[in-house]
């Protein structure tokens, strides 16, 4: 593990943090992707690219990794992955996770529970809304579906979902909107309306909504996606016009990279949107576990 | 050739094909193998023990006590004489050459297609050969490595009713393939050192015998000259165009070497009876020939060019039969040189549609699939999302 966090930030633990600042924690997991492992190996590519673009303007700590690989089952992933991103909150901080597959994600909103009522701004090639069968089984592929079933979401946003799929996966559910390009490489736009609103967002960035020509490593490519400079421009606009509750970089796989595009591209994204943000307190949410 | 059904009457003696071996054998059912075609079937143990009866050449009635074709026995050993496991005394001391075969997974894991007609509106097969081109070494796993990747976008059926169900363009907003079927035949069995003219010639033979009904042929290579078994079968039928999307070099004096190639297809296509025009897509920033009616090969860039293809003056209730060829090669991606001229997605997307519009498809191939090349799997989804759109633009054109 390198000796500095992502971004060159310290690391430490969550009594570094002050309020405002970036909490850092990376979840190894590949749990929920029975297709193709290698995105347990994503926080520390992400790191490893970040450490050529250090962030000295912007307040962070990087908590290190969430222990994945004693046997847990992927709902001590979650509660364990839970646990850090409540005490990054806890001390007033953003939580930003590096996954790790999709289902990671559901950890991180679902321990945001005392922020009150959000939205989610989910920036991927699927919807990730495949029917949920249960409790036994969590990845993903229906991590979204399990995410807009908690009661603190709001509304949700898909940006980039493209492709070939099953059906018309932007009829799934009533808070769900989908925005996809006008024909294969034309990038789409955030709608007005969530470029407004006093409600804060969580920003999910699964790094497959690039196309696969930027950013090769990950498990799952749909062709025809955005360019890295769109995302960055994306997220900045989502970044400077709402309070960003929490953020993550998902599905980044260093075994099927090429030249370490695909880590720099999510090492980037990241840079933008934490650059771009209105550093905010976050409410006293969770006082007990700082 | 491809027809293993044995002349089957009561008295006629058969004998067991030396090519059947029992896989499993419990108290009341064996499963038994055919080597030469790998059918495999679940039989009650009784039918077993009637069936190796037949070890030596006898004649059904004798090991049916009955010479009623009706009777369940006989029925039986009817079916099993069909399908290869009885065969005429003799006649199974030639060994039959296997010809295809069978992939662990198939193509969007659609039905597995045996050697006969099928019933299926596509069908794949794949052609795991890649000495028709020095640079497209390890193309002979593209077949497989292409079947694995389209597991991720899965064929189905409607429950109920068994209609395919097809999938949904994103992009577009409309359904693909919708009550359209898919079966996979394989793989075409190519032997150590065998001759490239011999493994042709079962392409072919195999191309013809499971499309015998209609099916469109889609074959998945391979190096680029493994187009060639489809393009041939497809020009049998009548007048046919060719448009490859790939990366063809300016070389047309490769077109006259006798042997085929990758270079050589497009000369070889042209020297078949029906083929009219060969046309072949280069990207962009090659400097194409420009559009020319009266020329039977021509070079156009992908620019500007989808909806001036050279059948403008053509009716559209008189569209061509045309096949279309993608080289997987040639589609960029992220370990490309910048100075590498490639394909984008969105341009072959829209010049799929555009054909599909002009053209009535009746033959794909989609070759150059090297699963050893650096960022393989946005490769792959690519290319299975260019196969899915050209079969779409095949089979429901928009």
């Amino acid at each position: 593990m390198s000796e500095h966090g992502l971004f060159g930030w310290p690391r430490g633990d969550a009594t570094s943090l002050g309020p405002g600042d970036v909490g850092v924690v990376g979840v190894p997991s590949d749990f929920g992707n029975a297709y193709v492992s290698g995105t347990r190996a994503g926080p520390e590519a992400i790191r490893r690219s970040s450490a050529a673009m250090p962030l000295r303007d912007v307040a962070g700590h990087d908590l290190g990794d969430v222990d994945v690989f004693d046997g847990a089952d992927w709902a001590e992933i979650v509660e364990r992955t839970g646990e850090r991103v409540r005490r990054i909150a806890g001390q007033g901080a953003m939580p930003l996770v590096l996954g790790g597959d999709h289902a990671v994600s559901y950890a991180a909103v679902s321990a945001l529970d005392r922020a009150g009522t959000f939205d989610i701004v989910w920036f991927d090639a699927h919807t990730d809304f495949c029917p949920w069968h249960g409790a036994d089984w969590h990845n993903h592929k229906q991590v979204l579906r399990r995410i807009a079933s908690l009661p603190h979401v709001g509304r949700l946003l898909v940006v980039g979902h493209r492709g070939i799929t099953y059906f018309d996966e932007s009829l799934q559910w009533p808070a769900l909107e989908v925005v996809r390009p006008a024909s294969p490489g034309h990038a789409p736009s955030i709608p007005s309306s969530w470029l407004e609103g006093e409600r804060p967002v969580y920003v999910s960035i699964d790094i497959d909504v690039l196309d696969p020509c930027t950013a090769p490593g990950t498990g799952h490519p749909v062709p025809g996606g955005l360019d890295l400079d769109t995302l960055c421009s994306m997220v900045r606009s989502v970044a400077r016009s709402r309070r960003i509750v929490g953020a993550d970089v998902m599905e980044v796989n260093p075994l099927l990279d090429y030249e370490a595009m695909t880590s720099r591209a999510a090492a980037e994204v990241l840079s933008a949107l934490v650059r771009a943000r209105v550093p905010h307190s976050l409410p006293a949410i969770d006082g007990a576990l700082a | 050739m491809m027809d293993t059904d044995a002349s089957f009457s009561p008295d006629v003696p058969l004998v067991l094909s030396p090519w059947m071996s029992v896989e499993q054998l419990d108290d009341s059912a064996a499963t038994i193998f055919l080597s030469s075609d790998g059918t495999r079937l679940r039989i009650p143990r009784s039918l077993h023990r009637l069936l190796l009866r037949f070890a030596t050449a006898t004649s059904p009635h004798e090991v049916c006590g009955t010479s009623d074709p009706t009777a369940p026995a006989m029925r039986a050993m009817a079916q099993l004489a069909a399908k290869g496991f009885l065969a005429t005394p003799g006649s199974a001391a030639v060994p039959p050459a296997r010809v295809v075969w069978d992939p662990p997974v198939r193509m969007f894991d659609a039905p597995a297609q045996k050697l006969r007609a099928a019933q299926a509106d596509i069908v794949f097969l794949g052609m795991p050969w890649d000495f028709g081109s020095y640079t497209a070494a390890g193309a002979r796993r593209g077949p497989s490595a292409l079947r694995e990747a389209s597991l991720q976008i899965l064929y189905g059926l409607d429950r109920l009713t068994g209609r395919p169900l097809g999938w949904f363009d994103a992009d577009r907003r409309c359904p693909v393939l919708t009550g359209v079927s898919l079966a996979d035949a394989g793989d075409i069995v190519v032997n150590h050192g065998e001759r490239h003219a011999a493994v042709f010639a079962r392409a072919s033979e195999v191309l013809a015998t499971v499309t015998r009904d209609g099916a469109l042929p889609v074959s998945i290579g391979g190096d680029a000259s493994t187009a060639y078994p489809v393009i041939e079968l497809a020009q049998r039928a009548g007048p046919l165009d060719v448009m490859r999307i790939g990366r063809a070099p300016r070389e047309p004096r490769a077109f006259d070497a006798p042997r085929l190639t990758a270079e050589s297809l497009p000369g070889h296509a042209l020297s078949l009876p029906n083929v009219e025009r060969y046309v072949d897509v280069i990207p962009a920033v090659m400097q194409g020939d420009g559009i020319d009616g009266a020329q039977r090969y021509v070079r156009v860039a992908v620019d500007g060019a989808v909806a001036a293809m050279p059948t403008s003056q053509v009716l559209p209730q008189e569209r061509r039969r045309v096949h279309v060829g993608i080289d997987i090669d040639s589609l960029a991606k992220a370990s490309d040189s910048p100075s590498l001229p490639s394909h984008t997605y969105a341009e072959i997307h829209a010049l799929l549609l555009a054909i599909g519009r002009s053209y009535r498809i009746v033959s794909v191939d989609l070759c150059g699939a090297d699963p050893g090349v650096a960022c393989w799997g946005g490769v792959a989804m690519t290319a299975l999302h260019l196969l899915l759109t050209a079969l779409g633009a095949a089979k429901d054109p928009v």
